[in-house]
This record gives C-alpha cells, structure tokens and sequence, in this order.
C-alpha cells in the first residue's frame, strides 16, 4: 500500500469512528430526552462528555474527556485532508484560481468544507452546553459531510 | 448527480452509519459509560446508548443493494464472478477478499448480532477495517 492510499484508508477510517462519535451523541440526546426516569437530559450529556477516555488506570493527563475526542477526529481528518490534497497534486496556486471552484472537485470540496465548518460550530455548542438540538445537527452534518465525499472518490 | 453517485452516496451512507456504531459503542462509549457515578446513572446510560440496535440488517441490505449495482456499473457481474479469468488481477483480488470478509460480517450479525461477546466483536472490527482497505484499494486501484 503506497503512502496515498494509507493516508486514504486512515482518512476513511477516523472518518467512519467520527461519524459513530456523532450518531452517539444525537442517539443520547434523543434517548435520554424521551426517557421518563429522572435523568436531566442537558446534565447527564454534559456528564458523559466531561467523563475520560480510555477510562482505566492512566494519569489523568493522558486521559481525555468525551467531548475532546470529538476535536481529536476533527483534527486528524483536517490534517489528513489537507495531506489527500497535496498527494494528488494540488496546489496553492490551483486552490486559489476560481476556476478550480467550478469544477466538480472544486464545488464538492467546497460544500465540504462549509459543512465542516457548520459541524465544527455544532460541536462547539455541544461541547459548550450539550443540547439534543446540537447533537442531532452534529449527526446530520457528519451524514451530509459523508454524502457529498461520494462526488470526491 | 448520476444513479451511480446517488448510489454510491447511500453506500458510504450506510457504511459509515454502521461501522462508525460498530466501532464507537465498544471501543469509546462503552467503557466510559460504565464508569460513570452513581452505578444506577451507568446503567441506565448503558441501556439508553443500546436503544440503538438493529443497525446491522438495514445497512447490510442497503450495502449488498448499492454494492452490487456499483460493481454492475463497473462491469462486474454475477457472470463474470464465476469466471476464473477475471480473478487474475490485483483489484479482483481485492474484491475477492472484501466479498469473503463481507459473507464473515453477514454470519457474525447473524449468528452473534447484538448478544454479548466481548471477543468476537474485535474479530467482527478486523473484518470491518480490513474491508474498508480493500474498499480503498478497489475504489482508488480500479478492478
């Protein structure tokens, strides 16, 4: 396997662990917003996102809480992304050129990346104050983000 | 947009749905909310976080659906499967393997599913990661 697609299957595959961190959140928000036991809803999700990972015997340092895992996934796939885009060769000049923005490529990317843009708002908000309106925007654009990819394979 | 992108689109869709759950629920939530004070407060959460079954069947038939028309469009039939001499380059062997790792992911889900079995689920996530290679292989390498 060549370094191009290494990084594509890495992409891919925090890509795939991304979108189950998102669906977590929204299936937590909604669940736990539907169930009568006494649970506060806004409380509890803000609970899980302050509680750390891996949760074993570790420093405290090297354990990080739910919600930074989130920040973590968005990091590796901006970075990986930005790798994908040199590996097939294209450059600053070209990025900046509007012609590259009217192409397939260019619009596909370009929805891309405003969609990563919104879900890193959302994610913010989530990680701010939890909310089942937040979780479930984040899902829905994890979703979209995943959809629009199909015009970049 | 084509029938092959919409296609395509509701493939990835699927996949990722599923073993984005798949790998996340085990590996990440799982043990997190276990440990979370008081115990009953876990349990609960645990029993909420597992209202999200049975995501396995609808994305397996939406992935073997979509799966197929993709592999027809590439000119990949059932006939030309059978055929030894289609198996003699690099991208047939990708698939030949995803399509053998894809009928192990069918019987995990239906002999184990959604029962507890803490060791199989890593085999059943070897496949997973495995497949998604393959998928990268075929998709970037061509059959």
């Amino acid at each position: 396997m060549n370094a191009y697609l290494l990084t594509v299957y890495l992409h891919v595959v925090v890509g795939v662990v991304l979108t189950g961190y998102a669906l977590f959140w929204a299936v937590m928000a909604v669940t736990l917003r539907a169930d009568r036991r006494g649970l506060d809803p806004e409380g509890t999700l803000a609970l899980i996102g302050a509680s750390r990972w891996p949760p074993v015997k570790l420093p405290n340092a090297v354990r990080v809480p739910v919600i930074w895992l989130g920040w973590l996934f968005v990091a590796f796939m901006v970075a990986s992304g930005i790798v994908l885009i040199r590996q097939r060769g294209i450059t600053m000049a070209e990025l900046t050129a509007a012609s590259f923005w009217t192409q397939r490529a260019g619009v596909a990317l370009g929805v891309k990346l405003v969609l990563l843009v919104i879900f890193v708002v959302q994610h913010m908000r989530l990680a701010r104050r939890p909310s089942r309106g937040a979780a479930v925007c984040a899902a829905l654009l994890a979703f979209s983000i995943v959809c629009v990819s199909a015009l970049l394979v | 947009m084509t029938l092959f992108r919409i296609a395509l689109a509701i493939h990835l869709l699927a996949a990722f749905a599923w073993l984005g759950h798949m790998f996340f629920w085990p590996l990440f939530a799982g043990p997190v909310l276990k440990k979370i004070q008081p115990p009953e407060t876990a349990e609960r959460l645990r029993e909420l976080s597992m209202r999200m079954g049975g995501l396995g069947w609808p994305a397996l038939v939406l992935l073997v659906g979509t799966g197929a028309y993709l592999l027809s469009v590439r000119g990949v039939t059932l006939g030309a499967l059978v055929h030894p001499a289609f198996w003699g380059n690099g991208g047939s062997h990708a698939l030949g393997i995803k399509l053998l790792l894809v009928l192990f992911m069918i019987g995990y889900q239906a002999i184990i599913g959604h029962r507890r079995a803490p060791r199989a689920i890593y085999l059943d996530m070897a496949a997973a990661l495995a497949v998604l290679g393959m998928s990268v292989m075929i998709a970037k390498g061509g059959l």
